[in-house]
């Protein structure tokens, strides 16, 4: 997928996965680069992007199998920048997917 | 790529920005140990964080100074490399090219395209002029003209166009006869074009007629012939004259040159600026006058010799009546002087050189600051150091100078 293109939607994806849940990094670009290519280097400077603006906190928790996790949490902000920037995107997708289809 | 290395160019990639290098080191150490447990290898690992260089151009950090340096120095690098191979590639086509082929092939199409076209529109011009004809005009602008003598009392005219290229318009020869004068004019084309070869007008002439040729760069030859008079106005045109017999020739130019050989005539007279004028086995009054251009005269006979230059040297043998000869800095040669009456020598700052044999003369010098050297004086009757007398003294040569030396021999 185009750079330009992804740069302005992969925030999104990334604050979507928390949503339901606090996910920790490399869990996140495990799901994302699933779908997307993307660098697990990018993603990181993703994560930190968001957190710079506050759309999400961070904290630690002990794991089962080693040492302490990093986990993501949404704020209330993130949210609200989310479905608000989702919503747009969805639509503009809805949009395009007419145009091409 | 290890992760050890991974992070030592993270590190030194982002020494400016040790925050950002603290919070990235510590998700990314946590994302190598997430990676080992799931059973990744190392490298693996670096390959999906990605290249640092993208990871940093992301960040939108300014880049280091000596990162630039180095961004730089590759730059440049490649410019230079590109440079050398641009250089190289020149050379080789040059070298590939042969200049000199494709030059020759390139004149060799125009005078096939050109020429051919020019020939076949440009047609030779020839006849006759019944008599009775007393003078002749020529005009043209780079048409030469070659005089010789008619076997009867007519004018033979052949007129060869010379062939122009990338000039619309021909050379074309006009001719009018009005009551035995004629007119010879050359229409050139006008504009800047090639000139592959001039026209020329080959006349012959009858004895005793008049003849005027007007020109800028043509040349004039003539030979054998018999005239009235001769006149001749000329820019660079070149000319040769040999054994002309005529009542007065009048050459004007500004950087012709002029040979003249074995003519006989009662006035020769000649102006340039630049043209060297050479003058062989004539007789007749002479009078030369040049700026810059050289007089060699050989064997002249006359009455009277006038020359005279601002900056062209003179050299002359001749045998007269009365010689003048005067420049501002020119050298004058004097080689073989026979003087009835007369000879005044002048210059400014030339030096003056004389061989005399003279049974007869009487010579009188002036040099404000140049040397007089006579070695044979001993032959002479000395009056003082500037007047000498050899024999009864009939004849006179005055030399004199104002910075150049003179020498008699």
């Amino acid at each position: 997928m185009n750079t330009q293109f992804k740069k302005g939607v992969l925030d999104l994806c990334v604050l979507n996965q928390l949503i339901r849940e606090d996910r920790y990094g490399y869990e996140l670009t495990e799901l994302i680069s699933r779908e997307l290519e993307v660098t697990a280097g990018t993603l990181y400077l993703i994560l930190k992007r968001i957190k710079d603006d506050g759309y999400v906190t961070t904290y630690l928790r002990e794991s089962d199998s080693g040492p302490a996790r990093k986990y993501y949490h949404l704020t209330e902000k993130g949210r609200d920048y989310l479905q608000k920037q989702k919503a747009e995107w969805l639509e503009f997708l809805e949009k395009a997917g007419k145009l091409l289809a | 790529m290890t992760k050890q290395e991974y992070f030592d160019e993270l590190k030194r990639k982002l020494r400016d920005y040790p925050e950002e290098y603290a919070e990235l080191k510590e998700a990314f150490e946590e994302h190598f140990a997430e990676g080992k447990r799931n059973g990744q290898s190392e490298e693996e690992i670096v390959r999906e964080l990605g290249p640092v260089d993208d990871m940093i151009e992301s960040l939108g950090l300014p880049k280091h100074s000596s990162d630039l340096r180095e961004d730089f120095k590759d730059l440049g690098n490649a410019f230079g490399s590109f440079l050398n191979g641009l250089g190289d590639t020149i050379e080789e086509g040059v070298r590939n090219l042969d200049l000199d082929s494709k030059v020759r092939e390139f004149s060799e199409r125009i005078t096939e395209v050109a020429g051919s076209a020019v020939n076949e529109a440009v047609r030779p011009q020839s006849g006759s002029i019944g008599a009775p004809v007393s003078r002749i005009e020529v005009w043209g602008d780079s048409m030469d003209l070659r005089l010789s003598a008619s076997r009867d009392d007519s004018v033979h005219y052949e007129y060869t166009p010379g062939l122009t290229v990338f000039v619309k318009g021909i050379n074309e020869l006009k001719i009018e006869n009005e009551a035995g004068n004629v007119v010879f004019r050359e229409n050139s084309p006008l504009g800047m074009g090639l000139i592959r070869s001039s026209s020329l007008l080959e006349l012959k002439v009858p004895e005793g007629i008049t003849v005027e040729f007007h020109s800028k760069s043509g040349d004039l030859r003539a030979e054998d012939i018999t005239l009235e008079n001769l006149a001749v106005k000329t820019l660079s045109g070149d000319h040769e004259l040999a054994n002309i017999r005529c009542a007065s020739i009048r050459i004007d130019s500004v950087s012709g040159d002029l040979d003249m050989q074995k003519s006989t005539y009662k006035e020769f007279r000649a102006k340039t600026v630049s043209g060297d004028y050479e003058l062989d086995a004539c007789s007749g009054n002479v009078s030369i006058e040049t700026v810059s251009g050289d007089i060699e005269i050989d064997s002249l006979q006359g009455d009277i010799i006038y020359l005279k230059t601002i900056s062209g040297d003179t050299a002359v043998s001749c045998v007269c009546e009365q010689f003048k000869s005067s420049t501002t800095s020119g050298d004058q040669k004097i080689r073989f002087i026979d003087c009835g009456e007369e000879a005044l020598i002048s210059t400014q700052s030339g030096d003056v050189d004389i061989e005399i044999d003279l049974a007869d003369c009487r010579i009188d010098m002036k040099a404000l600051s140049g040397d007089i050297r006579f070695p044979n004086a001993e032959e002479a009757v000395r009056y003082d150091d500037h007047h000498y007398q050899i024999g009864s003294g009939s004849s006179r040569i005055s030399v004199s100078t104002s910075s150049g030396d003179i020498r008699i021999r």
